[in-house]
């Protein structure tokens, strides 16, 4: 979609809600539904996406060249009309430098004894 | 989902075209078991943030906009032409609007004024508090609102952590001279900081140097309508020298202009400021003196230290209140000192919450009159569109196509609307001003009110032209090609259910407005014609005479009896004006309590009862001089009056009003009966004989107390003293006279507020006039907006059922049929509304009986009056249409489309 690729810095730190839709298509491609779905349990029902969150998302993930949109089904057990999203290199990149970027901020607090338990 | 559907158009079409299916799908997935009203709700709050979000994005980004544009921009021309293409229609949905959004901007603002905002002259502020102590009263362990003492003051100023200052004052009224003989003014003594902690700026001058709350220093800041008043508002009043009680003050100050303290009741009294050490000076009697821990007459009012809320307050303080009331358990017991916001009226006033609740029902009744009005409005102008929208559906348009162009109609409809609003609610607010100052000191129109009115109005608007446009456009082609004539049942169902909503609505808005206007006009109901110009009555205030005159005396018992003195040597002494036919005096009594705002003569509350019987009851009670009712023109109908002699003597004699004997010898001749008067201040019971009957006065208000009158010599010590005087011609041309008399016997007596009975009569009939005026306004909007809507609604109904009509009549139905038959159903809709309405009305007239005076038989009468006048209104909503459709022509009928 987009020509230049943004450089992978720029799109730190990546929104909430982007970082989860990257993580839900690490191991496989899924749609829409699927993403809110495996969000929902991977956090334990703290993060329910709704609809309009979700698409919103997706329109600009793929634009970013985040992700994009699979043309091959995965399954004919699935509804054919849905529209499966796969993670792009860039994403994946994208979302290892936002875990990197993490870490970091953790340890940054660690050092200075800021864990869990001390709050 | 057809609603989810239609928000999505809130999206960017860009967005849309390429999310819509997987988003309905998605959505309906997440919903799945969920009950539809949740499922709506979830709808909105999924598709409202995130099209803005979206709709931002695209802008910020640039991207398909411009296509959007141009068919919003398309929209916009078209609903254009439609609106003039039906102006009638069209303006009667912009005065809908536009009475909808004025009247509860106009509402909101009110409230914003006096409810939620601090009073006029202060900057609203979330660090500024009003402190609200409480602590047991008496020997019960009750406990109630108490103010504070000087010595409390500074220990709550040492919690640093949870203020940053604390001020106090305590107000009063004093007589000031400014140069042309003493006049009344409020006065307040407050601590050197107050105007520093509420951040108002003086309009000229320093104000109070630091440290002067403790020292008597004669100075003092002047109101800004007095400094205009008497300096013309020059700076060269600072530094002037004014007489307060007869003692010379220096003025450091003028507040600016509004500013009449924290409390809007005292805003339009003339107001000065004193340093509390400067009371000294003023009041030199020592029984609460200020630096004493139990002499609570203070008021106080924080700023609070960074990060304290006022709801934090009560239990920071908790330390130090506890330590108040160990040093002075008397006062001080289970003393808490908790805060709220500033705001103009404190939360504890009285009918502060009445008065709010009634204002928010008008408001919300407002908004669903103007919402359904406008919603029935649009449905029935759609429904006549729908062969329009038949041939444009059919040549292909898209359902979500043509709702947004309804909806673009609607909203230019309600921009124009909200455009007439704001016309109105300045206007309105302007006009108000001008002519009422008084009662809507400090009120002006705020943007901010309005914006958020007109945004509510815009907002609903849309949420009420959905419906009809989403029922409009669910049209079956071929149906709608043919005008058959279920559609016609289904609509008129719909709008039948907007006309109860109307009804149901608007009885409480009239009948609670009505309420409140048969109220003022009882009040006031006299008769002009009797009230003469030759009486002249006046306040004369002997407060610093009695501790500065000739006649000071030093126990309290001798100065309520010099003060009596006096006022009989005043009586006299206008008597024997040339020309002069009679003077009178009349008095309150009174009892002395000092806990409170200093030493202040407090209203003495009176028991009566028949001797030898009857419960006593509570009545009030004048002591007036022999010539009282003769000047006052008041009637002695059985009996004789109090006399000169009765006077002389002190003897145990009153005269009673008609209410009085009423109550207390139903059906028995008073004249001679004995009548026992306890006073529950001092305790003291004593036994009258009832000497005569007093009538009604002709120009006395129409609900009249019931009242005992004794002689002026019996009284102890006296308040709200009054001097009534009759002249041969227009009384204003002795006024000169009867001050100089007044003067001549006690030179420090304050006289005020002198009017001949004419003037009283006419200010009161004004003031009502006004009111009247401004509670009519109200009604009369809200029962235009309720035939308004009722008419069109109606109408639209017989207009669109012309087919039907036709019909009926080439089959043999009479013109009387067809009438018979729209108004009768006009008439049971109505019906059912009136009976949905009454449960609210109920709770309205709860309200108002609350914050008013009381359901009596003219409350009774208007509602008697709005709700036969609703239905006659209903009624007539529904004849006209309804004969309408009887003149219709069936061959002309049938051939309409």
């Amino acid at each position: 979609m987009s020509p230049e690729r943004p450089d992978v810095e720029q799109l730190l730190p990546l929104p909430p809600a982007t970082f989860h839709i990257l993580l839900a298509l690490m191991d496989q491609d899924r749609h829409g539904y699927a993403i809110i779905q495996d969000v929902e349990e991977r956090t334990k029902g703290e993060l329910r996406m709704s609809a309009g969150t979700l698409y919103r998302s997706i329109a600009r993930m793929v634009e970013q060249g985040l992700i994009t949109e699979v043309a091959k089904r995965r399954s004919t057990a699935d509804d054919a009309r849905r529209r499966y999203y796969r993670l792009t290199p860039f994403g994946s990149a994208c979302a290892r430098a936002e875990v990197r970027r993490l870490s970091e901020l953790v340890r940054l607090a660690r050092q200075r004894g800021l864990t869990p338990e001390t709050i | 989902m057809r609603f989810y559907r239609a928000l999505l158009y809130l999206y960017p079409s860009a967005f849309r075209t390429e999310y819509r299916d997987e988003l309905c799908r998605t959505f309906a997935e997440r919903m799945r078991g969920r009950a539809a009203a949740s499922a709506i709700i979830a709808a909105i709050a999924d598709v409202v943030p995130n099209a803005i979000a979206a709709r931002w994005d695209t802008l910020r980004l640039g991207g398909s906009g411009g296509m959007a544009l141009a068919t919003t921009g398309s929209d916009i021309r078209f609903a254009l032409r439609q609106i003039a293409r039906a102006p009638l229609f069209s303006s009667v949905v912009i005065v809908v609007i536009a009475l909808g959004i004025g009247i509860n901007a106009g509402l909101l603002t009110t409230l914003n004024t006096y409810a939620w905002h601090p009073a006029p002259g202060i900057e609203r502020d979330a660090k500024l508090a009003r402190l609200m102590p409480t602590a047991a009263r008496g020997k019960s362990d009750e406990v109630g609102k108490v103010y504070l003492s000087y010595p409390d003051i500074l220990a709550l100023r040492e919690e640093r952590g949870v203020f940053a200052e604390v001020a106090a004052w305590s107000s009063t009224s004093l007589p000031a001279d400014f140069g042309d003989g003493a006049e009344p003014v409020r006065a307040s003594y407050t601590t050197d900081n107050f105007f520093r902690t509420l951040r108002v700026g003086m309009a000229v001058g320093a104000g109070f140097p630091e440290g002067v709350e403790r020292t008597a220093t004669p100075i003092v800041v002047i109101g800004h309508s007095l400094w205009v008043t008497n300096f013309g508002g020059s700076d060269s009043a600072i530094g002037k020298t004014i007489r307060l009680m007869n003692q010379p003050f220096t003025i450091v100050g003028v507040a600016p202009p509004l500013f009449a303290g924290p409390d809007v009741v005292q805003q339009g009294y003339p107001s000065i400021w004193i340093p509390l050490g400067a009371r000294a000076i003023l009041e030199p009697d020592a029984s609460d003196d200020p630096t004493r821990r139990d002499a609570m007459i203070l008021k106080g009012v924080a700023r609070l230290a960074p990060g304290v809320k006022p709801d934090d307050v009560g239990r920071r303080t908790a330390v130090v209140a506890a330590r108040l009331a160990q040093q002075a358990p008397q006062s001080h017991r289970r003393l808490t000192v908790r805060a709220e916001r500033l705001t103009g009226y404190p939360s504890d006033a009285r009918d502060r919450g009445e008065l709010l609740a009634a204002f928010f029902l008008v408001a919300a009744l407002v908004v669903v009159i103007t919402c359904t009005n406008v919603s029935a409005l649009l449905l029935g102008r759609a429904v006549a569109r729908r062969r329009e929208i038949a041939v444009r559906l059919s040549l292909g348009a898209t359902r979500i196509r043509l709702v947004r162009q309804m909806l673009t109609e609607a909203l230019v409809l309600a921009s124009a609307g909200a455009a007439l609003g704001l016309l109105l609610y300045t206007a309105t607010i302007k006009i108000a001003y001008a002519t009422i100052p008084e009662v809507i000191y400090g009120l002006e129109p705020q943007p901010a009110t309005f914006a958020y009115a007109a945004l509510f109005a815009l907002a609903t608007t849309i949420a009420f032209g959905l419906a009809p446009a989403l029922h409009a456009t669910r049209t079956d082609i071929g149906e709608a090609m043919k005008n058959s004539g279920t559609l016609a049942i289904k609509r008129s169902r719909l709008q039948a259910l907007f006309v109860v909503i109307q009804l149901a609505c608007s009885q409480p808005v009239l009948v609670v407005t009505s309420l409140v206007l048969a109220d003022i006009v009882s009040a006031v109901h006299t008769n002009a014609d009797t009230a003469p110009a030759s009486v002249v009555t006046m306040d004369v205030d002997l407060v610093s005479s009695a501790y500065f005159g000739e006649s000071a005396r030093e126990s309290r018992h001798d100065r309520a009896a010099a003060a009596r003195a006096t006022l009989s040597r005043i009586q006299q002494r206008i008597a024997s004006v040339p020309g002069i036919r009679s003077a009178a005096v009349s008095a309150e009594g009174a009892t002395v309590e000092c806990l409170d705002l200093h030493c202040i003569a407090r209203g003495e509350s009176n028991t009566f009862g028949a001797a030898g019987g009857g419960a006593p009851m509570r009545m009030k009670q004048s002591y007036v001089t022999s010539d009282y009712f003769a000047t006052l023109g008041i009637p002695i109908t059985r009996g004789r009056a109090t006399d000169r002699a009765d006077n002389r003597r002190g003897s145990l004699v009153a005269a009673v009003n008609e209410e009085a004997a009423n109550l207390l010898w139903p059906r028995e001749d008073p004249i001679g009966k004995r009548l026992v008067r306890h006073t529950t201040e001092t305790n003291a019971t004593a036994t009258l004989e009832v000497i005569g009957i007093v009538g009604a006065s002709p120009h006395d208000e129409a609900d009249r107390e019931p009242e005992i009158y004794a002689p002026l010599s019996t009284a102890g010590v006296t308040r709200n003293e009054t001097i009534a005087v009759r002249t041969p011609g227009d009384a204003r041309a002795f006024l000169p006279a009867i001050r100089a008399a007044i003067r001549d016997v006690e030179p420090l007596a304050t006289v005020d507020n002198a009017a001949t009975l004419a003037e009283r009569y006419a200010s009161r009939q004004r003031e009502a006039t006004q009111i009247n005026l401004a509670a009519f306004a109200v009604g009369a909007a809200a029962l235009a907006l309720a035939s308004l809507g009722l008419y069109a609604i109606i109408a639209f109904a017989v207009e669109q059922r012309t087919r039907e009509i036709g019909l009926r009549m080439a089959i043999g139905a009479t013109a009387g049929d067809v009438v018979w038959q729209f108004f009768g159903s006009g008439v049971k809709v109505t019906a059912i509304g009136l009976a949905i309405g009454l449960p609210v009305t109920v709770a309205g007239i709860r309200v108002v009986k609350a914050s008013v005076l009381g359901l009596t038989l003219q409350n009774v009468a208007a509602v008697a009056v709005v709700v036969p006048a609703l239905i006659l209104v209903a009624a007539l909503a529904s004849w006209l249409p309804a004969r309408r459709a009887g003149q219709v022509d069936p061959l002309v009928a049938l051939r309409s489309d």
